[in-house]
């Protein structure tokens, strides 16, 4: 049976590497003692020179074998056996068949007794790993390890390089744990500064074990592992980007980046400064992670239910700012800032993190809006300028605790500051779509703004020593003080019947003065109650309270300043909010099925009081929040979820009683304090797949919203003068119904990559215009195709074109509102002998012309660069040409129940750049 | 060697007496910890970064190497108790198998990468061994070492026992006169270590063939490894490649 089983093995090999089998040696290997053959001996060829294995065998029952791959050369010839002492003997073999003879093996128990302890079983040296600190040992300035070592008690150097440690030759040197790879250790010790080390570990079996490097071999050598010191690994890198041109008629454009980063151990100190006027506000997102600190607003944490990663980036809170998309108007900023993180012994983390923004931006906007109301139609047209000036400066820092293994604490502070000078002009007249005047204005409004903000969060987090159960308790606190000061002019004549009834002025100043502060505490507990399922508990307590405090003044002509109080538009309020709401959530989880239920309850004591007015507006709100979640993952990138979930939806202070205002004169908000909460329930269903081998990716989604009691603005629009008043109320019966659905491949042969993705809304809500209550539809559906092929370092292209179709009903409107659009959009970058590139996009926005909107509105923009690089990418330099075609506008269209609007932005136009790019590092 | 289940030297100096007395196994069933430096795998990109905060430094499973005469079988077994571990460090570890056949010198390999389950068949990988003069004692069996070099790079090294009469090894380590008891990779962070090894009740049942429908050869596995990352690297980024190289090798492995 074992004779065959040898056979077997023999014939495999042979099989695999076919030797000419007149090329043998054999012989028999035999028990000194005993005089008996010995079966299963392993014997194995190794090469001379490298102790590569060249051939092996067992032996059989007759203690015979046979080896058949040497050719002409030097060996070693080996036998062993578990029972014997290792019989070595080198070889030279011709490539004629050779016997070996008799080989004579010795059993270890004789070599026991009368060699005692000499070879044999590998003797264990135990003790720890000795560490000497390299700094307690004097060398020269600019010495290397090598003479560091030759210093350490212990350790000898010999003339050829040799280490020795505690009289055993070291033949592996580590740095940080990590092998520098060769076979000599000399490598390490000769080309690393001695300065630079901070231990010198010399490791035996065990610690290394214990240790695990991550080049844990097991190994019984002896072993150095040289610790740097944090300090020297240091370096720096950073980017100067210059670009900049004169030009014709327009003002110049230029936009400069300056960005650096310099590390020593673990503190990192990074900087950057951009200037320009072509719209870029901001890092890009490569450069945010490497220069920006952008760990600021990521937090990861895990799921201890799934063990999922999350990873949430917030955006840093606005306080309230308004957004500015600079891809609108005309702009020109500043942006600065300094990042700086440290780490103390893996425990503590400090991130600090001052930032500069300053914007000076104009925008002129035309918008066009179109309300029906059955057989009337209202037409809006309004001009408009704004010229805003701001400064930006806000300070995060973030401290990281590493209690101990399992508790972790992040302290978050910031403060932050905004000043913001702005002027708005406008100027509108709104039509029958006859043509008949139904109201004229003119308005210029112009605000002084200080804000302060600041906030901190602390979060601890304690894992207990049963695995899932954990406590997490959040703190939070956070204040926005503003003070604004405004003043507005305006002219708003209505009409009647074509002929003006008389005209409206105002020129009033403002004073606001607002003061808003919350606090919150949670506390959440996870508990599991068995293998799959657990349970979680939180409760919340929050605290809003704030004063919002604003005088409005008249002009007098008497005196020439603003000093005649206006009572309508002068407020004082106070709130204070106090909302406990606990939860709870029972999960089950194995790796297919997850899933989880839950609610949190909202008790809400809702006090508002008007200071000006004596009055008092108390309420208590109980909110319910149910949820629910089903995830199978069928496939371990293919899952499926349905998720349920409802919210109450509570009014918020502007819906019950809003602060006057009386900026746009013909469209004016006013409260409604007999609101009632709303109910949503949302249900989603999502599928998504992934198959690596085929590069095929797929997901589908369908969304369904259904909302009770939802808070509905109700208009009352005056049909002669367009006089516009928005009451919100409570109505039921929307409806919103959403379908994405989305799939990437690969066209193999042409190597493309191919996306489509079509989509549908559907939606109806309740429209209330002049007590006339009905419902409006809206269904969009589009479909997006993209295809994308690269060549590394040859050519990129891509070619995307995305369609949507519109179409509204309402009652208001006499039939329906329809309209397409498609964007098309062209790239291309191909490289020449891979330091030139040309790169272009092309963008093509097509609108349709329809009964509403007479022009259809075709924009081309054409943008293109060429660069070079130099000295193996560190420097670039290129020309760009944006807006080709001098065609560029921002336009969107927008069709809402009985309204169609559209908005047309002035963007830059063709502009050309010669720009010079350098990226710097050290080492 | 803590846990060490089956004491298998009966009686040392019995032995000594008689040196042809069963000392050899054809047959035996071996645990394996496998211990992976997760953190040192990930590379340090800044997404890698902050992961590593939340992970244990040490991804640490159990597998079982069972083999009857010339065929083995290789496959996950558990985790360790309570490691806390994302899905995506352990998709791959439990779909993983390996059956190897020396008689005719075919291997087998199921392998997940990224949820997507590969079938490979392929003649032994070659591994260029040198013997090394030391040895330690794993599982209770003396074990030699020899220092291998496969995939073209990627060092080896091995202790194997020529007690334990398989020339086979962890995945698809091969071609030693003996079987592997100790294993590690230094560019795949990762070691193998076996803590138990039974002799006297093999499950020789579980040693079969893989199914599978399309069978993919290892350099073809290589290759669509490649060409189907190159994409998600930067070419001139070395620890974006390198990344791709381990992910390379330990699916090829």
């Amino acid at each position: 049976m074992l004779k065959k089983f040898f056979l077997l093995l023999l014939i495999a090999f042979n099989l695999q590497t076919s030797f000419a089998q007149s090329n043998f040696i054999s012989g028999k290997v035999r028990d000194t003692t005993e005089q008996t053959s010995i079966k299963n001996a392993v014997v194995v060829l190794l090469d001379a020179q490298d102790s590569t294995f060249i051939d092996f065998t067992r032996t059989k029952a007759d203690g015979s074998f046979q080896l058949s791959k040497a050719k002409t050369g030097n060996y070693i010839f080996m036998v062993t056996h578990p029972m014997f002492a290792d019989y070595v003997e080198d070889i030279s073999y011709d490539g004629s068949p050779r016997s070996m003879g008799t080989v004579a093996m010795t059993p270890k128990s004789k070599l026991l007794q009368e060699v005692i302890v000499k070879s044999g079983s590998p003797i264990r040296i135990k003790g720890d790993t000795t560490i000497y600190t390299a700094d307690s040992f004097a060398v020269g300035p600019n010495a290397n390890v090598e003479e560091l070592l030759k210093k350490l008690p212990g350790i000898q150097v010999d003339k050829n390089g040799q280490i020795k440690a505690m009289g055993q030759t070291v033949e592996r040197v580590l740095v940080d744990g990590e092998e520098f790879f060769g076979d000599d250790p000399g490598m390490a010790v000769k080309n690393l500064r001695a300065d630079a080390v901070k231990e010198v570990q010399v490791f035996d079996k065990k610690s290394e074990q214990a240790e695990f490097t991550g080049i844990d071999d097991g190994n019984t050598q002896k072993t150095i592992n040289l610790k740097l010191k944090e300090d020297k690994k240091k370096g720096y890198f950073g980017k100067i980007d210059v670009s900049g041109a004169p030009q014709k008629d327009i003002p110049n454009r230029f936009n400069n980046n300056l960005m650096l980063s310099s590390f020593k151990g673990k503190r990192k100190i990074s900087a950057f400064l951009l200037n320009g006027n072509t719209g870029q506000d901001g890092l890009s997102w490569q450069d945010n992670e490497k220069f920006g600190g952008a760990s600021d607003n990521i937090t990861t944490s895990v799921d201890e239910e799934t063990g999922a990663y999350i990873v949430m980036q917030t955006s840093g809170g606005t306080d309230g700012e308004p957004y500015v998309n600079t891809r609108n108007g005309f702009i020109t900023n500043i942006n600065a800032g300094i990042q700086y993180s440290n780490k103390w012994k893996d425990k503590h983390t400090l991130n600090f993190s001052p930032r500069y923004n300053y914007q000076d931006y104009e925008n002129n906007v035309l918008s066009f809006n179109q309300t029906s109301i059955g057989d009337s139609i209202l037409i809006e047209n309004v001009q408009s300028k704004q010229d805003v000036k701001r400064h930006n400066y806000k300070n995060n820092a973030t401290y990281d605790l590493k209690i101990d293994s399992n508790s972790s604490l992040r302290v978050t502070v910031r403060a932050n500051f905004y000043h913001t000078e702005s002027a708005d002009f406008r100027e509108g007249t709104n039509i029958s779509s006859t043509g008949v005047l139904k109201n004229e204005t003119s308005r210029s409004l112009q605000t002084v703004s200080d804000k302060q903000a600041y906030g901190a969060t602390a979060i601890f987090k304690h894992k207990f020593k049963k695995p899932r159960r954990t406590l997490t308790f959040t703190g939070d606190y956070s204040n926005i003080q503003s003070e604004s000061n405004s003043t507005l002019i305006s002219n708003n004549t209505p009409y009647f019947n074509g002929s003006p009834t008389g005209i409206i002025e105002q020129n009033q100043q403002r004073v606001s003065d607002v003061n808003n502060t919350r606090f919150s505490g949670k506390l959440m507990y996870t508990e599991p109650i068995s293998k799959r399922y657990s349970v979680q508990f939180e409760h919340e307590t929050s605290v809003i309270s704030g004063r919002n405090d604003q005088t409005t003044f008249s002009f007098s002509q008497v005196t020439g300043k603003y000093d005649v109080p206006l009572d309508s538009l002068t407020n004082d309020f106070e709130q204070l909010i106090i909302e406990q709401r606990p939860g709870v959530r029972l999960s089950y989880n194995t790796k297919k099925i997850i899933y989880n239920f839950g609610a949190n309850v909202a008790l809400v004591d809702f006090n508002l009081t008007n200071n000006s007015l004596n009055t008092k507006y108390d309420r208590n709100f109980t909110n319910f929040f149910p949820a629910a979640n089903f995830t199978y993952k069928y496939k371990t990138n293919a899952q499926f979820r349905l998720n349920y979930n409802g919210a109450t939806r509570q009014p918020t202070v502007n819906q019950l009683q809003p602060i006057n205002n009386n900026n746009d004169y013909f469209n004016q908000y006013v409260g409604n304090p007999d609101l009632k909460t709303a109910f949503a329930h949302n249900v989603g269903i999502t599928h998504n797949s992934y198959n690596f081998l085929k590069e095929m990716w797929m997901y589908q989604s369908v969304n369904l919203s259904v909302e009770n009691n939802s808070i509905t603005n109700s208009r009352t629009i005056d049909l002669d003068s367009g006089k516009t008043v928005i009451r919100p109320i409570n109505t039921d019966g929307n409806i919103n119904l959403n379908v994405w659905t989305g799939m990437g491949f690969k066209w193999k042969k042409p190597n493309i990559n191919i996306n489509f993705q079509p989509n549908a809304n559907y939606s109806r809500f309740v429209e209330v215009i002049n007590n006339r209550r009905t419902f409006a539809n809206n269904l969009r559906t589009g479909l997006g195709i993209y295809l994308q092929k690269d060549k590394d370092k040859k050519y990129e292209l891509s070619v995307g074109t995305n369609f949507s179709y519109n179409r509204n009903t309402t009652a208001f409107n006499l039939e329906p509102v329809e309209f397409m659009d498609n964007n098309l959009s062209v790239s291309a970058r191909v490289f020449y002998k891979k330091v030139w590139s040309l790169q272009t996009e092309y963008n093509y926005d097509w609108r349709q012309k329809t009964d509403q909107f007479s022009e259809s509105l075709n924009i081309n923009l054409w943008n293109a660069r060429l660069q070079r690089t130099f000295a193996k990418d560190a420097f670039t330099a290129y020309v760009l040409i944006r807006d080709i075609l001098n065609q560029n506008i921002g336009i969107s269209r927008n069709a809402y129940s009985n309204t169609l609007s559209e908005t047309r932005n002035d963007r830059l136009r063709r502009y050309f750049m010669v720009g010079f790019a350098w990226n710097f590092k050290n080492k | 060697m803590k846990r060490l289940l089956i004491i298998l030297f009966i009686s040392f100096n019995g032995f000594a007496q008689n040196a042809s007395a069963q000392q050899f196994f054809d047959k035996a069933s071996i645990e394996f910890e496998v211990k992976t430096n997760v953190k040192k795998s990930m590379g340090n990109s800044s997404w890698a970064e902050r992961m590593k905060d939340m992970m244990p430094q040490f991804k640490t499973s159990y597998y079982t190497y069972t083999y009857s005469g010339n065929k083995s079988i290789y496959q996950f077994s558990h985790w360790e108790p309570n490691s806390k571990l994302p899905p995506f460090l352990r998709g791959s570890d439990e779909t993983s198998k390996w059956y190897v056949d020396h008689n005719t010198g075919i291997m087998q390999m199921k392998k997940d990468v990224f949820g997507t389950v590969f079938d490979i068949e392929d003649s032994l990988t070659q591994i260029q061994w040198k013997y090394t003069n030391e040895s330690r004692v794993i599982a209770g069996f003396n074990c030699r070492k020899a220092v291998g070099v496969m995939m073209d790079s990627v060092y080896v090294f091995a202790f194997y026992t020529d007690e334990l009469m398989i020339s086979g090894g962890p995945c698809s380590i091969n071609g030693l006169p003996g079987m592997v008891l100790g294993l590690t990779i230094p560019r795949l962070y990762a070691s193998w270590i076996a803590t138990k090894v039974n002799v006297a009740s093999v499950n020789e049942s579980a040693i079969s063939p893989l199914p599978g429908k399309k069978k993919y050869s290892i350099s073809e596995t290589g290759k669509l490894i490649v060409d189907r990352t190159k994409e998600w690297v930067d070419s001139d980024d070395p620890s974006g490649n390198n990344w791709v190289d381990q992910l390379k090798w330990s699916v090829m492995l």
